[in-house]
């Protein structure tokens, strides 16, 4: 392509966007590589008491100990896989379902679009996080109730967007010749759309885990998580009782989580802006 | 106001004028290269290019409408003051008082939360605040003048027609009475019998204010019968100038013959019709020699070592060409 | 002109109506979907036999499905959300009580966040590709990455309890009674850290979006023929570009507002402020599901307000989004 010179000004980006989406991907790297190698990173047991009460950081509790003698460095790694596990779960069962509303609605149009999006807007202004409280309170909380709803709560922003594309794609030249080919619906939602909007699929995907990750720790400090499960939200309750004594408690929780979801975020947006 | 200075100081001189633009490759391109031209008093000239020729960046470039990544070198004088140089304020007071532009889209040239009287009120106001009521008033004659009624003045953007639009921007461009007047491609977003209204309103405004304009085409057709003279741009760079009749009559580079054939004329019958072939170089990867070369019909083996400078083929007719057409067209 | 906005403003209103209708009966549903009783989840842990018999008769449990939905539709419509079952008196009585305490912490975490957030999005934005662009998105990014709560602890961690220069916790000093402008300057300290903690979140979400959206103004024609004009840069910064912007900025505050709402939840408990959010929280702890679910249609509709509130400025604002 020969160079259109811009009679619009031509709006750099933020400089190094692929600096930035580099961090993201350490920053996940590391807590992922975390919670995955625990057993290797720490013979303490999560769950196991000790004598050691509100130990500040030591050689032998590099993160210290809570209230009741456990290693935080233990439960923050362990913490991890429950946190990053509601949040690969619901994450993932919001995207798929958003996609699902937004291809069905953007490629149908007429009235279920109209339906469908109807029902998106209701999920989208209703308070989520409050909701999400009201439903686990009332189904008791465990993981699968918090990823169940956390997931169903969570997937009006990706069905906008898809729908929005696929309402783009659906015009073009190649939706029309593959109906004339004579392929059914579902044939063309699957093999012609998806693997053209798949690049947003990846980034709402990314964006998703990041604030599934956020809504557990929300629930969790809200006395909601599974206790049996620790993930980071609850360590944040926990430390949120002895704020005023033990600093770490919160703190380094915190870093694990903050990490993380600004990683997804970063390559998130990394991801989005690497399609154009 | 009008220019004071007569028919002696164009008021637009444009002397030795380059950009360049920075390209993704590192390098600087330049899409406009050593232009020059003047703009008399009261007088029409047509800027005639294909699109990427460099012309909408020229006109740009005169009142410094370029963005900041643009490097520009050369001459810009409005009634013999440079505006390369000229402060930011001084610049600003000129703009849309002396000297005026209108732009190709009527549908995304006007703000679309601001109603049309409001944004011509502005034009106004920026350079002569003055009582609500008296610039109600202006503001409705103005439109009158373009004939829009002046009920109109209280509708959005979005509540006119294209053609409406084109002349409420027309209205606006000369609130202040300049004494030139730049139109990029008025007329192209719109149909073809808006197009001989806009035009007319062009000449009527010349010919009561004597406002000059400088109005930039890529068809050179629809402003022959209004522009005294034309300025041919390739690539960047000016090809042909003179006078309009010599320069249709007698086309002399090899590309504003080109041109002319390209678009229809109701004196020609239609099968004379005929596209130039080939596209126009990339402005980052220039051809050697002259720019018109790869496409030209007439090319000879100079044409591709050395590019020719512009000179007069006839008094006030030059053109940049190693061997200038002899034929009538 | 009044006429354009009284129309406008009922389109809208009718607008909200499914929304409320679809709140108030995912409510219900919820309510009655739950696992077990619904008699035992309204009236609470280890009830008494004859309180269950009362709680079944006065919700109309012995009664079909299409009827309790009707009755419960027809109270909710009078604001009727049910008897708090540890307060014993009406959920919206309860709700009514805390209203002020949260209104003022959400309130000015808006205003200061709105201010704050457009700044921000405008200089970014003016600035684009720098590198205080990009300090500044990334900043923005980081603070809508973290939960609330834990910036509460953190800012409490720092100030309160380090440095001593704030108060932990609670709306006034405990004890101090104080009154007139003494009590104003004790509420005042005790909201600086709360507040922040509760705008953090929304002024770098407002200030992507605002960034965003005057990138994209700024690129449009008429910027180019407004400076053509002679306008000044200032003048085409704020009159054009973020007038035009502005409409984005509201939507996203209007959208997030229901995340403000849970925001303010948690930051009241960090905070120990006595507002709606602690009432919701007690809620959970108690079993107390009447007020429960009263809190929660109650947050639904006032969000649903704020929604429908923004989306009228937005059509007085961008005279396009008037029609249709």
């Amino acid at each position: 392509m020969s160079v259109t010179i811009a009679l619009r000004p031509p709006w750099p980006r933020p400089r190094l966007p692929s600096v930035a989406t580099a961090v993201g991907v350490l920053l996940t790297g590391i807590v992922v590589a975390g919670a995955i190698c625990a057993p290797l990173l720490t013979s303490a047991d999560p769950l196991g008491l000790g004598g050691d009460i509100l130990s500040a950081p030591t050689r032998l509790h590099p993160m210290g100990t809570d209230d009741l003698g456990r290693d935080l460095f233990a439960r923050v790694l362990y913490g991890g896989r429950v946190s990053l596990g509601i949040g690969l779960f619901s994450g993932l069962l919001s995207v798929v379902f958003g996609v699902s509303v937004g291809m069905v609605a953007g490629f149908a149009g007429g009235v279920l679009d109209e339906v469908l999006m109807r029902v998106t807007e209701i999920f989208q202004v209703m308070p989520k996080l409050l909701a999400a409280v009201v439903v686990v309170s009332l189904v008791g909380s465990s993981l699968t109730n918090e990823v169940l709803v956390i997931g169903l709560l969570s997937w009006p922003a990706t069905a906008r967007v898809i729908r929005g594309r696929v309402q783009v794609l659906r015009g073009q030249e190649f939706i029309a010749a593959a109906r004339m080919g004579g392929a059914s619906h579902l044939r063309i939602l699957w093999r012609n759309l998806l693997p053209n909007v798949f690049a947003y699929v990846l980034v709402s995907t990314s964006l998703q885990i990041a604030s599934a990750i956020v809504s557990e720790s929300f629930l969790s400090f809200l006395g909601l998580g599974d206790p049996g499960h620790p993930s980071w939200g609850l360590l944040l309750q926990q430390g949120q009782l002895f704020l005023q004594q033990a600093w770490w408690l919160t703190t380094l929780p915190g870093i694990a989580l903050a990490m993380t979801v600004l990683g997804m975020n970063l390559l998130g947006d990394g991801l989005s802006k690497g399609r154009g | 106001m009008l220019d004071q200075a007569g028919r002696d100081t164009p008021v637009l001189s444009v002397r030795d004028l380059s950009i360049s633009f920075p390209h993704r490759s590192g390098r600087r391109v330049r899409v406009v290269q050593g232009v020059s031209f003047d703009v008399m008093a009261g007088e029409i000239v047509g800027l005639v290019g294909e699109s990427g020729s460099g012309k909408s960046i020229t006109a740009r470039a005169v009142l410094r409408l370029l963005p900041a990544t643009a490097a520009v070198s050369g001459e810009v004088r409005l009634s013999g003051e440079n505006v390369n140089g000229m402060s930011e304020r001084r610049l600003r007071a000129l703009r849309g008082s002396s000297v005026s532009m209108i732009f190709q889209d009527p549908m995304t040239s006007f703000d679309p939360v601001h109603r049309i009287g409001a944004q011509i009120g502005e034009a106004i106001t920026v350079h002569h605040p003055q009582r609500r009521s008296a610039l109600a008033e202006r503001v409705a004659s103005l439109l009158a003048q373009v004939g829009i009624a002046p009920s109109r003045t209280k509708a959005y953007p979005h509540e006119l027609s294209g053609g409406m639009r084109q002349r409420a921007m027309t209205a606006m461009a000369v609130a202040n009475g300049p004494a030139l007047m730049i139109a990029d491609e008025p007329t192209t977003a719109l149909d073809v019998t808006v197009q001989d209204q806009v035009m007319q309103l062009m000449r009527e405004l010349n010919e009561s204010a004597g406002t000059a304009i400088l109005l930039i085409t890529h068809n050179i057709a629809v402003v022959a019968s209004l522009c005294s003279r034309l300025v041919v741009l390739y690539a960047g760079r000016v090809m042909e100038d003179g006078p309009t009749e010599a320069l249709l009559a007698r086309p002399r580079h090899p590309y504003t013959w080109s041109l002319l054939r390209s678009v229809p004329r109701l004196d020609q019958p239609a099968e004379r019709l005929m596209a130039i072939t080939g596209q126009p170089p990339d402005p980052a990867a220039p051809p050697g020699g002259c720019m018109f070369q790869p496409r030209c019909p007439r090319a000879v083996a100079r044409c591709a070592e050395q590019e020719p400078p512009l000179v007069a083929v006839a008094p006030g007719h030059h053109a940049r060409c190693w061997r200038p057409m002899e034929e009538a067209a | 002109m009044t006429r354009v906005i009284v129309r406008l403003l009922l389109r809208r209103l009718i607008g909200a109506v499914p929304l409320v209708f679809a709140v108030v009966a995912l409510t219900f549903f919820v309510i009655r979907l739950a696992p077990g009783d619904p008699a035992v989840i309204l009236a609470g842990e280890a009830p008494t036999p004859e309180f269950l018999a009362q709680v079944r008769a006065e919700n109309g449990l012995d009664k079909p499905v299409w009827q309790q939905f009707l009755t419960f539709l027809g109270h909710a419509a009078t604001g009727d959300f049910g008897r708090s079952i540890y307060a014993g008196r009406p959920v919206f009585d309860v709700i009514l009580e805390r209203v002020p305490a949260t209104a003022l912490l959400a309130g000015t975490a808006m205003l200061l966040a709105s201010v704050a957030g457009v700044l921000l999005g405008v200089a970014s934005a003016k600035r684009a590709g720098t590198t205080g662009d990009a300090a500044i998105s990334a900043l923005s990014l980081l603070g809508t990455s973290v939960p609330s709560f834990w910036i509460g602890q953190l800012l409490i961690l720092l100030f309160a309890v380090w440095l001593g220069w704030l108060p932990v916790s609670g709306m006034v000093a405990p004890r101090a009674r104080y009154v007139g402008f003494a009590h104003i300057w004790d509420v005042a300290i005790h909201m600086i850290l709360p507040v922040t903690t509760l705008a953090v979140y929304l002024v770098t979400l407002i200030a992507r979006f605002t960034r965003t959206a005057m990138i994209e103004a700024m690129s449009q024609d008429f910027i180019l023929v407004t400076r053509a004009k002679g306008v000044s840069a200032r003048a085409i910064l704020w009159h054009h570009a973020f007038r035009n912007a502005v409409v984005t900025t509201i939507t996203v505050i209007g959208l997030e507002f229901g995340a403000v709402l849970a925001g303010a939840v948690v930051v009241e408990i960090v905070f120990g402020w006595p507002g709606l959010g602690r009432l919701f929280y007690d809620a959970i702890y108690r079993r107390d599901f009447p007020l429960l679910t009263g809190s929660f249609m109650f947050s639904a509709l006032v969000v649903i307000a704020m929604n429908t509130l923004s989306e009228i400025a937005c059509a007085m604002l961008d005279p396009r989004l008037r029609d249709g």
